[in-house]
């Protein structure tokens, strides 16, 4: 009964007595949300007709965002380690937000995954004793459970400790942090398990790299600081909610080592392909340079490392590096950056060449378009009202008699 | 759109009761047990039948004679033809494959359009399992290839190599299926269950022979083309949203006969057989002749060979 | 600490082990010889027999009209009488003679002397090409019909091929798939 007044006030708290800006915010997003359904209940309608995918390019846009968002969540890790491990009291004002940042990243990943799957009305085949999950032999079945299973582990610990201190007891160590610790191996596992998706195709040179993995996992922890980053200057800037600037100038230490070595992991890659010169070098002269007239990734890919290698020279200017408005910058730059380079920059050029040998471009759809919004959109909406929440509890603005 | 085409469908067959109860929708719960008890509870239990619908492999003989039963009425629904709905099952001891010979290919798509129409698939737009590539002598690298080659063929100093599914002993695509819709049967066929398949493409993406077609729209396909002589596992009419791909005409090949592909083929480049018997012309091709199979060093063991006669 | 660390590695171990066996796990099950000895025993014979020729000749049988061949092969062709035939072989082929019989008019002579029937005339043509022959032997070469269990039959070499102008003709390619609507064309090194 405790348990349902909690929900009860944490529901309303997410919505009554907002600033305009949040409401405004909220609105923006439920128009985002109400469009992706939309379009969504078109594409249920008429199948995956309406995207712009083909038996040559099968996989586009919402397979590209799915892939970024895992890393997002992975992230997640980066304020984990330093808050639960070394302790550290300024982290842990805002861990939170990094957990529930991973849920929803989480939600938007499982939501792209199902608007991807031409019938989502057999997701029930996935269940386990209903269906026939083949774990764990289908690297795409691991990622389910993985990804459920950290779903599930980022939802307890901090609805764990949200609930404690909103009945302003003392959290017992024994019911969160081995989930902790079980959660800083799994963020590794869920996006080098992602990575494997791609890397474990023999029939697809491009993708099938060992290197995946770990550019995976970098490239992640360089969006996933860049996109804190952006939050926790938000949260400052309109919910005068102060974070400590000594987390941000911790991201930031982070971002300094984790842009380069992404740059580095790619050019490893480019280095790789371009100097073989082999028979498969020509996905990676699609996107960096086109093949004739076509060069419909090339703007985007060289524009993603201009603008990682603008987001590092920001990071690593003393005049600048530590001011809000900059850093921010900086982070939008290096979030699209990396969402750019292994999304579309990483999912489409495997499938050119096809296997046998033809070359189908791939540019989403308007219907793929607006659905990724709404995605977004639902993320965006579910992160917003749980950090409110969150933040009022932990701040104790918001506790139980 | 769809709730409104079955509509006006009903309107033009006053008796199709399933047609009925599915155009009211699953929402409309009163009238659908009115139109129940005046219609009686079969049809009531199909939908819910379809979505429950066992794997395959679970199915018993009785589920399958249920199932087969709805695909045919489907079928008669939908085309207004008697189809037959069968499983075949496979031989025991035999392995199926194919040779092909590359020195009489001459490239005249027979092969593919003979499919299409052996296996219903959707014409509009073009589901084809095989595809034929023309290469320039002197180069097996298919990046190299052209497959939308037309007018007179053979053409000067070309190869034409027909590819389709390889039916791999190592087949990657199988490993990959979240929910095992696709399995490696005895007689060495990858089959499909396309009442199983989510549609996730992952297969696709998976097969280094881009076998594998995906029904991104209800494949289109006119009565009068309608092949009734149906399997489960091969060539019924396929759902949209999932996938498919050639199974070496399993509904025809479980039972002696030869691939539509082969029937077709006018140069005789087509050769098909049961690998496991000494005596069988595959056996004797891959044991006399120098055959290879594409992208070897993926390890995927393809049982379609290639050689130059 | 150090046992939730540990519980932490046992149950990795255990993942890492499930994948193993998972990726270890075959779906082709290896017939046991026992029943691979049993599927032999179960499978009908594989006869493959060459379909008939006779009969399916248009100007036959010869003794027709001819009671011997006598005339060296004009050139150029037509062959007064044959107006369908035209001859593109090989140079020696200058005669209706180096292959039809001159003694059996109904019946091809093999360059041994030996005589052979029209059923038969495979055994003439593999007389130069012997590589095609024994292809056609093993079934690698010529079109078979009627399935590929029990009996099948194998088209003689002159079903397909004429046998005065060997060489067969160009055929209109049925239609191509439809180009994908943003494939990009190939021309030669365009990607090289």
């Amino acid at each position: 009964m405790g348990y349902l007044r909690y929900w009860g006030a944490m529901v309303r708290y997410a919505v009554i007595g907002g600033s305009r800006v949040y409401y405004g915010w909220l609105a923006l997003l439920a128009c985002g949300v109400v469009a992706g359904v939309v379009a969504y209940s078109h594409q249920l309608e008429r199948g995956l007709s309406v995207t712009a995918l083909s038996d040559q390019v099968s996989w586009g846009a919402y397979i590209a965002n799915f892939t970024f968002l895992v890393g997002i969540a992975a992230a997640a890790v980066l304020l984990v380690v330093p808050s639960y491990v070394y302790k550290r009291e300024d982290v842990k004002e805002v861990v939170l937000v990094g957990e529930l940042l991973a849920v929803s990243a989480i939600v938007m990943c499982l939501l792209f995954v199902t608007v991807d799957i031409g019938r989502p009305d057999r997701i029930l085949h996935m269940l386990p004793f209903i269906g026939r999950l083949q774990f764990p032999r289908s690297v795409l079945a691991w990622d389910v459970v993985v990804l459920t299973g950290y779903l599930l582990l980022n939802l307890h610990i901090p609805g764990y400790l949200l609930y404690k201190r909103y009945r302003r007891q003392r959290p017992s160590e024994r019911y969160y942090l081995p989930f902790v610790f079980l959660s800083i191996i799994w963020a590794i596992s869920i996006h080098t398990v992602t990575a494997f998706l791609y890397s474990g195709l023999g029939g697809r040179p491009y993708w099938n790299t060992a290197i995946l993995a770990p550019r995976f996992l970098v490239s992640a922890f360089a969006s996933g600081p860049a996109l804190l980053i952006i939050i926790f200057g938000t949260l400052r800037r309109f919910e005068a909610h102060d974070v400590s600037e000594s987390v941000t100038e911790l991201l930031r230490k982070i971002l300094t080592f984790t842009i380069p070595l992404n740059l580095f992991l790619l050019g490893c890659e480019v280095f790789k392909e371009f100097y073989t010169d082999s028979a498969h070098v020509i996905s990676a002269r699609y996107l960096f340079y086109g093949i004739g007239t076509h060069k419909m990734l090339a703007p985007y890919i060289w524009a993603a490392i201009v603008m990682q290698v603008l987001a590092l020279a920001v990071c690593l200017t003393p005049a600048i590096r530590r001011r809000d408005g900059p850093l921010v910058v900086a982070s939008v730059l290096c979030v699209v950056g990396v969402w750019v380079e292994k999304g579309m920059g990483l999912i489409v050029p495997g499938f050119i060449p096809t296997p046998a040998g033809d070359l189908v471009e791939y540019t989403p759809s308007g219907h793929e378009i607006v659905i990724c919004l709404g995605i977004w959109c639902v993320g965006a909406l579910l992160f917003s009202l749980m950090t409110r929440v969150a933040l009022a509890i932990q701040n104790g603005r918001l506790e139980g008699r | 759109m769809k709730r409104r085409r079955r509509r006006r469908r009903d309107g033009k067959h006053p008796l199709s009761r399933r047609g009925f109860l599915r155009g009211l929708g699953a929402g409309a719960a009163t009238a659908a047990s009115a139109a129940a008890a005046t219609v009686g509870t079969s049809a009531c239990s199909t939908d819910w039948d379809k979505v429950f619908q066992k794997h395959y492999k679970e199915m018993t003989a009785a589920d399958k004679k249920k199932v087969f039963a709805r695909i045919a009425a489907e079928a008669k629904q939908r085309f207004g033809k008697a189809v037959t709905v069968s499983d075949p099952q496979p031989l025991p001891g035999v392995r199926f494959a194919f040779c092909i010979s590359l020195s009489t290919c001459n490239g005249n798509r027979k092969c593919v359009h003979a499919c299409v129409e052996e296996n219903n698939q959707g014409r509009d737009p073009a589901i084809q399992y095989i595809k034929v590539i023309e290469l320039d002598r002197g180069t097996l690298d298919l990046e190299r290839g052209d497959q939308y080659y037309g007018g007179e063929v053979p053409r000067a100093n070309k190869v034409y190599l027909p590819m389709q599914c390889n039916q791999c002993d190592n087949p990657p695509c199988v490993k990959v299926c979240p929910v095992e819709a696709t399995w490696k049967e005895p007689d060495g066929i990858v089959a499909i269950d396309y009442d199983w398949c989510i549609g996730c493409r992952y297969c696709m993406a998976a097969c280094p022979y881009e076998a594998r077609r995906f029904n991104y729209h209800q494949p289109s396909l006119p009565a009068s083309q309608l092949n009734t002589n149906q399997g489960y596992l091969s060539n019924r009419v396929r759902p949209r949203g999932v996938v498919e791909k050639c199974h070496f005409c399993m509904h025809r090949t479980r039972r002696g006969a030869y691939p539509a592909c082969l029937e077709a083929c006018p140069t005789g480049a087509r050769k098909f057989g049961d690998i496991n018997d000494p005596d069988s012309e595959v056996h004797k091709i891959v044991k006399h002749k120098r055959v290879f199979v594409l992208k070897e060093e993926l390890n995927t063991v393809p049982h379609v060979f290639y050689y130059f006669d | 600490m150090t046992d939730v660390t540990s519980r932490l590695t046992i149950l990795a171990l255990a993942l890492v082990a499930a994948v193993a066996s998972g990726c270890q796990r075959s779906d082709a099950a290896p017939a046991s010889a026992s029943a691979a000895a049993a599927a032999a025993a179960r499978r009908p014979t594989r006869v493959i027999r060459i379909a008939r020729r006779e009969g399916k000749v248009r100007e036959y049988p010869c003794l027709k009209c001819h009671d011997k061949i006598t005339a060296v092969l004009q050139r150029p062709t037509p062959i007064k009488r044959h107006t369908a035939i035209r001859i593109k072989h090989f140079k020696g082929a200058d005669a209706c003679y180096v292959c039809h019989d001159t003694r059996a008019m109904n019946r091809l002579a093999l360059l041994s002397g030996e005589s052979v029937g029209y059923d038969a005339s495979y055994e003439l043509c593999g007389q130069c090409h012997g590589e095609k022959r024994r292809d056609f032997a093993i079934g690698a070469h010529g079109k078979l019909v009627g399935g590929w269990r029990g009996t099948a039959y194998k088209y003689n070499c002159v079903d397909c091929h004429d046998p005065h102008h060997p060489k067969r003709a160009a055929v209109n390619a049925l239609p191509p798939p439809p180009f994908p609507a943003r494939g990009i064309r190939k021309s030669r090194g365009a990607h090289r």
